[in-house]
C-alpha cells in the first residue's frame, strides 16, 4: 500500500474546513455514484443506529435540531445516547472555567477504554452536571453521563421519570445525591469506574424498579471496600458484576425473582449472600433462596474450586449455560464423589454446556472438568478454552484423564479451543449485553467462533 | 501466544470484488472484528470482508497501517513508552490529508469502520460530519448530507416550538 502524498501542514485543521471546500473534491452530482446503486443520498444509505452514534457525539443543542432536517431524523435524536461530556454548549455560562482539555478531547475521540486509557489521564477536578443540562431530566430516554459528579440538589431535580437507559462512566455519586435520584423507569444501567458508596448504591438501585439489567464495572466505593446489594428487583433479568479484582468485595441477592444470567466472582469477592440470612466467607456460600430462574452463570474461580461451584449449582436448578474462568492453583483438591441419592437438579435435567476457559490440563481443572463430563447427564457440549498447544500427544492424554468414554451424557461434544487472551479483556459489554432479546449476550465469546 | 513472537504473521483480506490484501497480522487487528475472529482462530485462509469493495477496503488497511502501534501490539511494553508529541501531531496531520475525500467516499468509510470496529477511523470519519452538523444552519447542513426537508411547514414549526431551547 503506498503511503499517500505528503500532506501539506496547512490543511491539517478539519473544524476549519469549509463545506465549499469540501464541495470542490465532490465528483459532478449524477457521475459519481451512479454505478454502486447507492445513489445520491449518502448519509440516507448509513443506517439509524450509525446515524445515532454521530448524534450522540454532537453537543447536546446540535443533536436536538436535527430533529428539523427531515423526517427520519426526528426519532433519532431521541433514541441517541445523551452525552453528557459533550454539553458545554449549554453550560458555558455557568461554568466559570473553560472545561478541561481533557474533556474536550473525550468529545472528538469518544471515549471508553479505547479512546484515552483513563490512566493516562490528566487529573483534572470533575465538573458537576450542569443545571441547565438537568433541565431536560424530565424528557430524557437515554443518557450517557461521564467524567462529572451529581450536584446535590433536592430530589425534584434529579428526577429522571422518563429514562430508560443511563451509562455512566467516572462518575462520582455522593450518598446525599444518591438518596435525590430517581430513575423509576430504568431499565439498563451500566456503571463503570463510578464513585459511589455501597450505602449509595444501594439506595441509588432501591428506587430502580423497573430495572432489567445491571452491568457494573470496576466500580469505587468510597472507603475502598464496596458491597453490592440486591434487594428488591422484581424485573432485573441480568446482573452482570464485571471487576475481576475490585470487587464488589460483598454480594447479597436477596430478591431478584427474574434474575436470569448472572457472573459471580470469588476472586475479588470475599463474601457472597443470596437469600436472607446467614453469612459466610468464600468460596463458602450461603444459600437461603432458590434462583429458579437463573439459566446462564459466569462464575470466575479460583483453583478452580468445584466444592464452591458446586453450591452455586445447587442454589441455580434450571441453569443450562455454565461458565468457568479459571485460575489455576496448584495444589487444589477437586476430588468429589457425586452422591446420585442426593442429586444436583441442573446436572440431572438442564446443564447443556459448559466452557473452562483458562483451561490448562493439569490435576486440578482435569479433576474439576471431569466432574461435568461424568455427571451431566444432558450436557450437550463442553468447550475448552486452552492456552496449550494441543499436539495430538496432549489431547490424547486429555481423554484418557478426562475419561471422555465414561460420559454421562452420550451426545456430548467436546472442543479444544485454543485462544490467545488471559485476561478480562475480551469480557467486555457489548451491544448485546443489555438486550434482553439476545438470550445471551456472551455466547459468542465463549461458545461460537462467529461474530 | 508463540504465534505472535515469531515474526510477523500475514492475514490475507479479501474483498468481495475479489481483490485479496496481505496484511500484518498486527494491522488486521486493529480492526476489532478482525481480532475477534483471529482470536477465535478463523483466520487460517483468507477473510472475505463482506460489503466493503476493494477501494474503501484499501483505504481502511493504509489507515490501519499507519495506525497501528509501532512499537508492536503485545501489551504492557507499547503502552508505556509514551508517544512523543511530535508523532502524535503527526497522525493528525497524516488523519486530517487522509479523510479529505468525497462525500460518498466518506460515508462508505464510515460504514465500513462501523463493519469492522475500528473506533479511531469512525471517530475521523464521524467527525467532519459532526463538525459540519455543528458549524452551519439547517439549510447548509440539509444540502450537505443531501437530505430533503420533507416536513410540512407546520409540523416543522411545532418541533421547534417544541425544543426552543435548540434553536435559540
Amino acid at each position: 500500500m503506498d503511503a499517500p502524498a505528503p500532506p501539506s501542514p496547512a490543511a491539517h485543521n478539519l473544524k476549519k474546513r469549509k463545506l465549499d471546500r469540501l464541495d470542490e473534491q465532490e465528483p459532478p452530482p449524477e457521475s459519481g455514484r451512479a454505478g454502486d446503486g447507492v445513489g445520491l443520498d449518502f448519509i440516507n444509505a448509513l443506517p439509524d443506529d450509525l446515524l445515532c452514534t454521530i448524534i450522540s457525539l454532537l453537543p447536546t443543542k446540535d443533536g436536538a435540531r436535527t430533529q428539523v432536517l427531515a423526517r427520519r431524523w426526528r426519532p433519532l435524536w431521541r433514541s441517541a445516547p445523551l452525552n453528557l461530556v459533550a454539553d458545554y454548549s449549554l453550560s458555558l455560562q455557568e461554568r466559570p472555567h473553560r472545561p478541561p482539555r481533557a474533556l474536550l478531547r473525550l468529545r472528538t475521540r469518544g471515549y471508553g477504554p479505547r479512546g484515552i486509557p483513563p490512566s493516562h489521564l490528566p487529573m483534572t477536578p470533575t465538573p458537576s452536571i450542569p443545571q441547565s443540562a438537568l433541565r431536560f431530566a424530565p424528557t430524557l430516554r437515554v443518557a450517557r453521563i461521564s467524567y462529572c459528579y451529581f450536584p446535590k440538589l433536592p430530589a425534584k431535580s434529579l428526577n429522571f421519570p422518563l429514562l430508560k437507559q443511563l451509562s455512566m462512566y467516572k462518575v462520582t455519586i455522593s450518598d446525599l445525591s444518591a438518596s435525590s435520584l430517581n430513575f423509576p423507569h430504568l431499565r439498563q444501567l451500566t456503571t463503570h469506574e463510578v464513585t459511589i458508596s455501597g450505602h449509595a448504591l444501594h439506595s441509588l438501585l432501591s428506587g430502580c424498579f423497573s430495572l432489567e439489567s445491571l452491568l457494573l464495572k470496576d466500580n469505587v466505593g468510597f472507603s475502598g471496600c464496596h458491597e453490592l446489594i440486591i434487594e428488591d428487583a422484581s424485573c432485573l433479568e441480568r446482573l452482570l458484576p464485571l471487576s475481576p479484582d475490585y470487587g464488589p468485595s460483598t454480594v447479597q441477592i436477596i430478591r431478584a425473582p427474574k434474575l436470569q444470567m448472572t457472573v459471580l466472582l470469588s476472586n475479588g469477592t470475599s463474601k457472597l449472600h443470596i437469600g436472607t440470612t446467614g453469612f459466610q466467607e468464600m468460596p463458602a456460600i450461603n444459600v437461603t433462596t432458590i434462583m429458579q430462574t437463573v439459566k446462564f452463570l459466569v462464575i470466575d474461580s479460583v483453583g478452580p474450586d468445584l466444592n464452591a461451584v458446586i453450591g452455586f449449582l445447587k442454589c441455580c436448578p434450571c441453569l443450562e449455560r455454565l461458565y468457568i474462568i479459571s485460575h489455576l492453583r496448584k495444589g487444589m483438591k477437586n476430588v468429589r464423589k457425586y452422591d446420585t441419592l442426593d442429586p444436583i437438579e441442573c446436572l440431572t435435567l438442564h446443564l447443556k454446556s459448559v466452557v473452562l476457559q483458562n483451561y490448562w490440563g493439569n490435576k486440578p481443572d482435569v479433576d474439576f472438568a471431569k466432574f461435568f463430563i461424568l455427571n451431566a447427564m444432558v450436557l450437550e457440549q463442553m468447550i475448552f478454552r486452552t492456552l496449550n498447544s494441543c499436539n495430538d500427544k496432549w489431547m490424547s492424554d486429555q481423554h484418557r484423564r478426562l475419561q471422555m468414554d465414561n460420559r454421562a451424557s452420550l451426545d456430548a461434544r467436546f472442543e479444544f479451543k485454543r485462544y490467545f487472551c488471559r485476561d478480562w479483556a475480551w469480557f467486555h459489554d457489548n451491544k448485546h449485553t443489555h438486550d434482553l432479546s439476545v438470550a445471551n449476550p456472551f455466547a459468542d465469546r465463549f461458545e461460537n467462533t462467529i461474530l | 501466544m508463540a504465534t505472535r513472537e515469531a515474526g510477523k504473521k500475514m492475514i490475507m483480506l479479501k474483498s468481495p470484488d475479489g481483490m485479496e490484501f496481505e496484511v500484518e497480522e498486527a494491522v488486521a487487528m486493529e480492526s476489532q472484528t478482525i481480532r475477534k475472529m483471529i482470536e477465535d482462530d478463523c483466520a487460517d485462509t483468507a477473510i472475505l470482508i463482506p460489503n466493503i469493495n476493494s477501494k474503501i477496503l484499501s483505504r481502511v488497511i493504509e489507515y490501519c497501517n499507519k495506525h497501528v502501534p509501532t512499537t508492536g501490539a503485545t501489551g504492557a511494553a507499547a503502552s508505556d513508552t509514551v508517544a512523543p508529541a511530535a508523532l502524535a501531531e503527526d497522525l493528525k496531520i497524516w488523519d486530517a490529508e487522509f479523510i479529505k475525500v468525497n462525500r460518498a467516499t466518506r460515508f462508505d468509510l464510515i460504514q465500513a469502520a462501523s463493519y469492522l470496529n475500528i473506533k479511531g477511523l469512525l471517530d475521523l470519519t464521524s467527525q467532519t460530519t459532526i463538525d459540519t452538523i455543528s458549524d452551519n444552519s439547517l439549510e447548509e447542513i440539509r444540502s450537505f448530507l443531501s437530505t430533503k426537508n420533507d416536513y410540512l411547514p407546520e409540523e416543522e414549526q411545532t418541533i421547534r416550538r417544541e425544543n426552543q431551547w435548540a434553536f435559540q
